[in-house]
């Protein structure tokens, strides 16, 4: 391969990382349904997606609940929600988790169990991607109860 | 001596109370446990950088279990005990990284502020604070400008108080560490910094540090300022070639990424002034500036797989970068590559399941001013002034 077309296919990588967007699935913010707040604000979303923001306004202390990072709903959401790649969110995670200053996020496998966890866990945020209120109306009956949080503009 | 290896002993005792108790309370969401697990192999021709005959070496362990309990909204304590082996390039055996309870001072949607009192880590630089977990490393050999193996236990973390916070606001998020304290030396490091017949002692007196980092809205772009000043004092011993003395290290350091989804640029520059007085010998003094810094290329083609491309250059005295004057000192006894330490480095690493991956590299050295022992520059540690490091480690972490 000619010097030329190595620059090329380098410059062509480049130019497609920083023009892809994340596919526009609907997704939800969801909460515990004992949560106080019923909006975020991206950047408030982005802090306790980072682990930086630990504790909701009221004071409840925050359980994020997240798909793992092997599951194409993870890096949706983190993309389309809140313009971070998967690679990113992890190593500030690792950071974190490995140097004593945070604990590890809760993992949900599939869509009923983050549903679940973050039913039953007080203060938890997690997330829903892929037709959301079917599967919010399928979740929500007398016994669970989740929110879903509006995301705002700062 | 009696009462750092008392206070050694309470708080390795401290965390094998906190994991013990993991077995009490593990469904208990106030108690966390995560840990890796490393076994590489390493070769480093010609040097004693790895191991002194320049043998391929199985000693490439990593090992660690941290705990974190989080007793209410406030307050946690958090430690974590590694067993680490890696040949030459720094002292074998089992340490407790960090132990510090976590006061969480401000906790505010937009502001957080935590105290760390007890043994933090070094938050500082970009890599500092988990440069001993090998998975959120981005090669095994880290780039020695910057993070010097030998220092390595030095540069890791402190016991004493460290300030961390974190604020965000419409240009993006900011983070600003401070922290002051002292790192305890062992008699193999100090034998390592000086040379096998130092038989005294070598107590870093403080360690001050402060740092400012931004990370632009999007979180593409990430920039640091970094400012240290430590102070050491050398106590001789009898039978001992070194004399009392002192050394003042002194650093500014500036860190710049820039995170794409298929790449990552990196960048570390480091400027490091240290100032000797006796130690050597009675009346010594010297006072040089090092200067380093490293430019890392991270392609990201698949969320299993990155390659890595690193240059790292490193000059001992900004004024001498080509080492003639070291040599001469010597009497030429000592060759001029003593003087720096340039490295390229080749890296693969590849997930081959969530928490399992395996990361092999080379790097290619011209120099040796980053092997030790640093005072007393011995050619047996470098023959040649260019040599190869490769490497190839499997870790699993939890």
């Amino acid at each position: 391969m000619k010097l030329s077309n190595i620059l090329l296919s380098f410059l062509l990588l480049i130019g497609y990382a920083d023009n892809t967007s994340a596919q526009a699935d609907d997704a939800r913010v969801i909460a515990h349904a004992d949560v106080s707040q019923n909006t975020i604000s991206e950047r408030q979303l982005r802090r306790v997606f980072m682990l930086k923001q630990r504790s909701w306004e009221g004071g409840q202390a925050i359980s994020l609940v997240v798909f793992s990072s092997e599951n194409e709903k993870h890096a949706i959401f983190l993309r389309h929600q809140l313009k971070l790649f998967p690679y990113q969110l992890e190593r500030e995670w690792n950071k974190l988790i490995f140097s004593g200053q945070s604990a590890p996020p809760i993992i949900a496998t599939d869509t009923e169990t983050m549903l679940r966890i973050v039913s039953s866990t007080p203060g938890a945020i997690g997330y829903i991607v892929g037709d959301p209120d079917h599967s919010l109306a399928l979740f929500n009956d007398a016994d669970h109860r989740v929110k879903t949080l509006e995301v705002t503009t700062p | 001596m009696m009462i750092s290896e008392l206070l050694m002993r309470l708080r390795f005792y401290g965390l094998l109370i906190i994991v013990l108790s993991a077995q009490h309370s593990m469904a208990a969401d106030n108690f966390h446990f995560n840990g890796f697990i490393a076994q590489g192999v390493q070769q480093a021709k010609d040097t004693n950088f790895v191991d002194q005959d320049g043998d391929v070496s199985f000693a490439l362990t990593e090992i660690g279990i941290n705990a974190r309990w989080q007793f209410n909204d406030r307050w946690s304590a958090n430690g974590q005990l590694v067993y680490l082996n890696a040949g030459n390039r720094y002292p074998e055996g089992v340490r407790v990284d960090y132990l510090f309870l976590d006061w969480h001072a401000i906790r505010q949607s937009d502001w957080n502020v935590n105290v760390h009192l007890g043994r933090y880590k070094n938050y500082h630089w970009l890599y500092s604070a988990t440069r001993d977990v090998p998975h959120t490393r981005p090669s095994n050999l880290l780039p020695q400008a910057i993070y010097f193996d030998s220092f390595r236990d030095v540069a890791l973390g402190s016991d004493g108080i460290a300030i961390r916070a974190n604020t965000s606001n419409e240009m993006g998020d900011w983070e600003i560490n401070w922290s002051y304290g002292n790192s305890p030396v062992s008699q193999k490091n100090t034998e390592q910094l000086l040379g096998p017949l130092a038989k005294g002692k070598l107590d870093q007196q403080f360690v001050h540090q402060g740092s400012v980092y931004w990370n632009s809205e999007n979180s593409d772009w990430l920039l640091g300022v970094n400012l240290l000043d430590s102070d050491f004092e050398y106590h001789s011993s009898i039978q001992d070639p070194f004399t009392d003395g002192g050394a003042t290290v002194q650093r500014l350091s500036f860190v710049m990424q820039y995170q794409s989804q298929y790449w990552e640029l990196t960048s570390e520059i480091v400027r490091e002034r240290s100032i000797y007085s006796d130690v050597l010998f009675d009346g010594f003094a010297n006072d040089s500036s090092a200067e380093g810094a490293y430019l890392q290329l991270t392609l990201l083609p698949t969320n299993k797989l990155d390659v890595l491309l690193r240059l790292d250059l490193y000059d001992l005295d900004r004024k001498d970068r080509k080492g003639e004057a070291l040599s001469q000192l010597t009497n030429n006894t000592i060759p001029n590559y003593f003087g720096y330490m340039d490295t390229g480095t080749f890296g693969v690493k590849y997930q081959l399941r969530e928490n399992f991956q395996v990361q092999a590299e080379f790097n290619r050295i011209r120099g040796a001013g980053r092997l030790t022992p640093l005072l007393v520059r011995d050619i047996n540690t470098a023959p040649s002034e260019y040599w190869n490091l490769w490497s190839v480690q499997f870790m699993y972490w939890f």
